[in-house]
């Protein structure tokens, strides 16, 4: 908790104490996503403010009898402090993504975005999310499968998969993470928890088997390099430094030309050579050699493809 | 840490309360703070005060005094003071079920302002609330947001793929996202045109370079349509795709040709994909590998080509 924390829930304290008058501790600690022991702190400290000032004893008056607190003399802070512009952008960003994710579904919370954002003056055209329209994700029957606790298959194309594979899950949640969709779910092949990205998935169908309930907090161990991972090292251009959002790195080292040096350990040679691939030449690996001949191969193969007369397989 | 909270909230008190603005020596009797014997100290606390108060979001603003040559210190209520949005409690209860959504609790301070003085939401027993969790963490920058409403002219370094790093002066009408990538929409002085900037390739400080409302944006802009690149740059392909990469083709709105005896023997597909913006579609394209062979247009063949042959030389071992 930052000072700037405290002072922005003591000035917001205020006016929606002045609108409770006697809120017990622990309603206002929910409602302010703190503990009831903070708000108690907040409340002493509180009561010491206010100024004596020119015109005379206008020392705030908070009063707790237990456990309820109600605040007098404190018209300054009747209203409440006005968001900065990126809170305010945030809130109406998470308002329309769960909009988005649960289909407007709910009308007053279109409403209440419509209110918000033309109280803190962001009209949809100053800020908005551009929806993605080439992508045709299998939102609505995931999330009906995840309320109705159904069993779903799909074909998806995985970390380590050369081709996209068959795939039979019990759907948990679905994430939205900066834009960007995943399910959650428990994978009845590999028998655990795992991420997939929604854009990667097809031919989703619900099946008629009932899905079981299972712990999200452990459903999905985080990534812990193994001692049999591969130490990949890969030169980084800087028009393909949006590769670094999607790796895990150990070491980072940028040299004298702009370019990064960067190094990673994993498990999943196969994933690293697709991204690499998806570099268009911007990202060079460095080594192991087996990555390297990994993608030589793969760019080898493709090349035939197009230049069925020259045989570049044979000169890998 | 207490008493700097205490202080921060009195001074805010002090300068709302007051209807003309309040000299240093003003606030100082008014408060009874910075009244230390170091005056210099005094004073720098008084200013670090000040904008860790602005970086909150309380407006002190610095002003003439009537009739003396000083400045003072004073915070508008107007611009202070949240505007009662009137929710409807149905309203409320939805916000607070938008909440409930959301991984991270950063907005729970802002959830509380814009609900302060809003009846108190409907116990959320919904079902929607179910299987879904929404995660944000890209946010642009938050002096973009602020000259967007504030509407100020900014000026930054801005680079592009494809030249030298230049300095733009831009009226930002909007912010957009699209997927992951954040993007400024506004009127570029030096290009005499409105224009889309990534707001990643934006490098070192953005400048603010006007008092407030210097502009008026146009009363329609089209966030989607000004993101997009231009209309030429869009490309009708054709090619082949093995049968196992073919659902990648469809889940991006592309179409397969009917099965004919010749793919049914070679094991390719034919499809047609429409609206391909290569910037965007080449590296899922290229991520296909010898799954997918692109037969027109000529250019993004040859496009390909240059790129595996680049691969292929970078990470051929010449022994």
């Amino acid at each position: 908790m930052s000072a700037a924390d405290d002072v922005q829930r003591m000035l917001v304290l205020v006016p929606w104490l002045l609108e409770r008058p006697g809120a017990h501790v622990n309603e206002i600690a929910e409602a302010f996503h703190s503990t009831p022991e903070q708000i108690r702190k907040d409340l002493a400290l509180l009561d010491f403010c206010g100024l004596p000032g020119l015109r005379g004893g206008d020392l705030f008056d908070v009063t707790i009898i237990n456990d309820r607190a109600t605040i007098d003399l404190a018209d300054e802070l009747r209203r409440p402090l006005k968001p900065t512009p990126s809170e305010a952008v945030r809130m109406v960003l998470l308002i329309d993504a769960v909009r988005v994710a649960l289909n407007d579904t709910v009308p007053a919370l279109a409403s209440a975005s419509l209110k918000l954002r033309a109280m803190l003056a962001l009209p949809p055209e100053r800020f908005g999310v551009v929806a993605d329209d080439t992508f045709d994700h299998p939102l609505t029957v995931l999330r009906d499968a995840i309320s109705a606790q159904q069993q779903v298959s799909f074909t998806y194309l995985g970390r380590n998969d050369e081709v996209p594979k068959q795939r039979h899950v019990d759907p948990v949640c679905i994430h939205v993470m900066d834009g960007n969709w995943y399910l959650e779910a428990f994978d009845h092949d590999r028998n655990e928890g795992r991420l997939f990205h929604t854009d990667r998935i097809t031919d989703v169908s619900v099946l008629h088997a009932r899905a079981t309930d299972h712990d999200l907090a452990s459903l999905i161990p985080a990534y812990q390099p193994q001692a049999d991972d591969a130490q990949v090292e890969l030169t980084i251009t800087k028009p393909g430094q949006w590769i670094l959002d999607h790796l895990v790195l150990a070491e980072q080292t940028t040299t004298a030309d702009g370019n990064i040096t960067a190094r990673l350990a994993t498990d999943a040679l196969p994933y690293i050579a697709r991204l690499v691939l998806m570099a268009r030449g911007k990202v060079r690996v460095t080594a192991p050699p087996k990555l390297r001949d990994m993608i030589a191969t793969l760019a080898a193969n493709a090349l035939a493809g197009y230049n069925p007369l020259t045989d570049s397989k044979a000169d890998v | 840490m207490s008493q700097k909270t205490e202080r921060l909230v009195n001074v805010t008190i002090a300068l709302l309360e007051t209807r003309r603005p309040l000299s240093f020596t003003q606030l100082q009797q008014k408060t009874g703070y910075y009244t230390g014997q170091d005056h210099d100290a005094a004073r720098r606390m008084f200013e670090r005060d000040k904008d860790d108060l602005r970086s909150m979001g309380v407006p002190i603003t610095t002003e003439p005094i009537p009739y003396s040559d000083d400045f003072g210190y004073i915070i508008s209520r107007k611009e202070y003071e949240l505007p009662d949005p009137a929710f409807t409690r149905e309203e409320i209860t939805a916000l607070a079920l938008a909440q409930e959504h959301a991984t991270s609790s950063d907005v729970g301070l802002t959830f509380a302002k814009i609900a302060a003085r809003a009846p108190d939401p409907d116990f959320v027993t919904s079902t929607h609330s179910v299987g879904l969790r929404i995660t944000h963490s890209l946010y642009p920058p938050e002096v973009l947001a602020a000259a967007v409403v504030d509407r100020v002219t900014v000026t930054f370094t801005y680079q592009t793929p494809h030249a030298e790093p230049s300095v733009r002066s831009v009226d930002p009408y909007a912010l957009a996202r699209r997927r992951s990538r954040w993007y400024l929409i506004g009127f570029d002085h030096g290009r005499d045109a409105i224009r889309a900037f990534r707001v990643d390739r934006i490098i070192g400080t953005i400048n603010t370079d006007s008092e407030r409302g210097a502009f008026v944006p146009p009363d329609e802009l089209d966030l989607a349509n000004e993101i997009r690149p231009p209309a030429d740059e869009f490309v009708t392909l054709t090619g082949v795709v093995s049968e196992p990469f073919a659902t990648r083709i469809v889940s991006r709105g592309g179409t397969i040709d009917p099965i004919t005896p010749d793919s049914i023997q070679t094991g390719w597909l034919s499809f047609t994909l429409l609206d391909v913006d290569l910037l965007r579609d080449l590296p899922w394209l290229l991520e296909c590998g010898d799954q997918l062979r692109v037969t027109s247009p000529q250019h993004v063949v040859d496009t390909i080509c240059e790129t595996l042959t680049q691969l292929l030389n970078d990470h051929r071992d010449s022994a």
